[in-house]
């Protein structure tokens, strides 16, 4: 699948990296080491965190509408997006959670199409 | 042909009357069809026999309803049963008229799976615990692992093989996600899963449809005959049904059990799995996940350029095989070999590419590649 966030209750979160070449294996990362993607320009990109793996240190890059873990990945997006604000400008740490959650839920329809927000 | 003519009680027969009837038995011209008489108690002749001598169209038999309509025919065109027709060894019936419930299950049908038959497996062999295993079969359950298994199939291939260590909710299951594509236009259908499973523990293995509004339905056990078995389940799906369609094979108590040959169709009839040419399996297994820089000698990832200073841009777009349902996760495997750059990194990635990305550390011919076993690129879109 990808390296995921398997426990986002406890920081350092919980990840998991469940096709990882020779098997599974799980560890804990630092939610302050996954990062977005930087444009050209070097700001960051909005639409894609990295998460790496501790143990054999494979990145997964993951995009807003969940890619291969789609409740995880957004989840995660949604959690940095209220701790850290977005990159956009859009919202600001200090924002309501609620508005992070429209944020991110736009992000997820404009990429995916709606229907693909799993976060009930 | 002229009417017979009633003869009533005490009335004197006449020979014209008779004649009449003769001649319609015989055949004679204008008065009837001749009737070969053959003995009754015979096993080899049939009781009645009636012949048309006229070649044409050789009109042995009508037998009308009384609003004259047709009931019987039996002429040179075969027998019409009024809406059937049987000609010779062909049986025609009027289009559109035969239901899927009269099909049998070896009418070939397409079948809904990705991989329903087990052969694909780009994760590797596993055993795989609650994760991705064979390309879109999910197993789910702590007591559950899976594994690709080679000795213990059906047919020649591979077979899905699962090891349950206690009772409970021990799942090998693939979800049609009812945002991706058509899938919704199965609403108000009826679906039909089989799967051919083997296990020696009776009342274990069974297979279930889901939808969010009728939820689980469940088909029959496997006996535990220790023989693979057509397992089978039909159910509906709702209208108005939302996230998946989930078909499902249970493993209820623990048991060691071989799942293989798996198809899911339209309507209440099941069918026999039927294999998809293996350009088509693997087509639709791409759309998901696939691999890309598996190893060495084939499928080398490679870019490189010649900086003319440090913390130059290193860029590389490199296309799926496929395109995908959703855009994916990338991630990056193993540690690539670079000459005057640091490892690459995904930049962006959508459904049909990704653009790798790797900064040069000084002027000169730089470069980054992936040429050994554990270094490559997964992709993997789960809608």
């Amino acid at each position: 699948m990808s390296v995921y966030v398997t426990d986002f209750s406890i920081s350092p979160w919980s990840v998991n990296h469940d096709d990882a070449p020779g098997g599974a294996h799980e560890g804990t990362v630092d939610p302050a080491t996954i990062v977005h993607t930087t444009n050209m320009d070097g700001s960051e990109n909005h639409d894609f965190l990295i998460v790496v793996c501790p143990v054999c240190q494979a990145a997964s890059t993951h995009p807003v509408g969940g890619g291969a873990q789609p409740q995880s990945v957004q989840q995660m997006f949604l959690t940095h997006a209220q701790d850290n604000g977005c990159p956009c400008g859009q919202i600001a740490a200090s924002d309501p959670n609620g508005l992070a959650e429209s944020h991110v839920r736009l992000q997820v329809n404009r990429m995916d199409g709606p229907g693909r927000w799993a976060l009930g | 042909m002229s009417p017979f003519a009633r003869v009533n009680p005490g009335d004197l027969i006449q020979a014209q009357n008779l004649n009449q009837v003769v001649g319609s038995l015989n055949g004679t011209s204008g008065q009837g069809v001749p009737i070969t008489q053959t003995s009754v108690n015979d096993a080899t002749n049939y009781a009645l026999s009636v012949q048309n001598l006229e070649v044409t169209n050789s009109r042995a038999l009508n037998v009308l309803k009384s609003d004259g309509s047709l009931l019987i025919r039996a002429d040179v065109n075969g027998v019409n049963l009024g809406n059937t027709t049987i000609t010779g060894p062909t049986l025609t019936v009027p289009n559109a008229s035969i239901g899927n419930a009269k099909l049998g299950p070896d009418v070939a049908r397409a079948n809904l799976l990705t991989n329903g038959g087990f052969e694909i497996w780009q994760r590797g062999n596993g055993p795989f615990v609650s994760a991705y295993c064979a390309d879109r079969w999910q197993a789910s359950g702590a007591a559950l692992s899976v594994s690709r298994d080679v000795t213990n199939t059906d047919t020649p291939g591979s077979c899905a093989a699962a090891t349950v260590t206690a009772s409970g909710s021990n799942l090998l299951f693939q979800a049609l996600s009812l945002n991706e594509g058509s899938w919704a236009n199965l609403y108000g259908k009826t679906l039909s899963f089989s799967a051919r499973v083997r296990t020696s523990t009776a009342n274990a293995v069974r297979l279930s449809i889901y939808d969010s509004v009728n939820n689980l339905r469940y088909g029959s056990y496997h006996t535990g005959s220790g023989a693979y078995q057509t397992l089978t389940v039909t159910a509906p799906i709702a209208v108005g049904a939302t996230g998946v369609i989930q078909v499902s094979v249970h493993f209820d108590v623990a048991c060691t059990a071989y799942v293989d040959n798996s198809i899911l169709v339209v309507g209440s009839q099941p069918a026999d799995y039927v294999p998809l040419h293996p350009a088509d399996d693997l087509a639709r297994c791409l759309r998901y996940y696939e691999l890309i820089g598996e190893g060495v000698g084939s499928g080398w990832v490679m870019g490189g350029t010649v900086a003319t200073a440090a913390s130059q841009a290193i860029w590389l777009t490199v296309p799926y095989k496929a395109r995908k349902a959703v855009a994916p996760t990338v991630t990056k495997n193993g540690t690539w070999q670079v000459a005057n750059c640091a490892q690459p990194t995904v930049w962006q990635s959508s459904s049909n590419d990704t653009i790798l990305l790797a900064t040069s550390s000084a002027a000169g011919a730089a470069n980054f590649y992936a040429n050994a076993a554990g270094q490559n690129l997964t992709i993997e879109a789960n809608p």
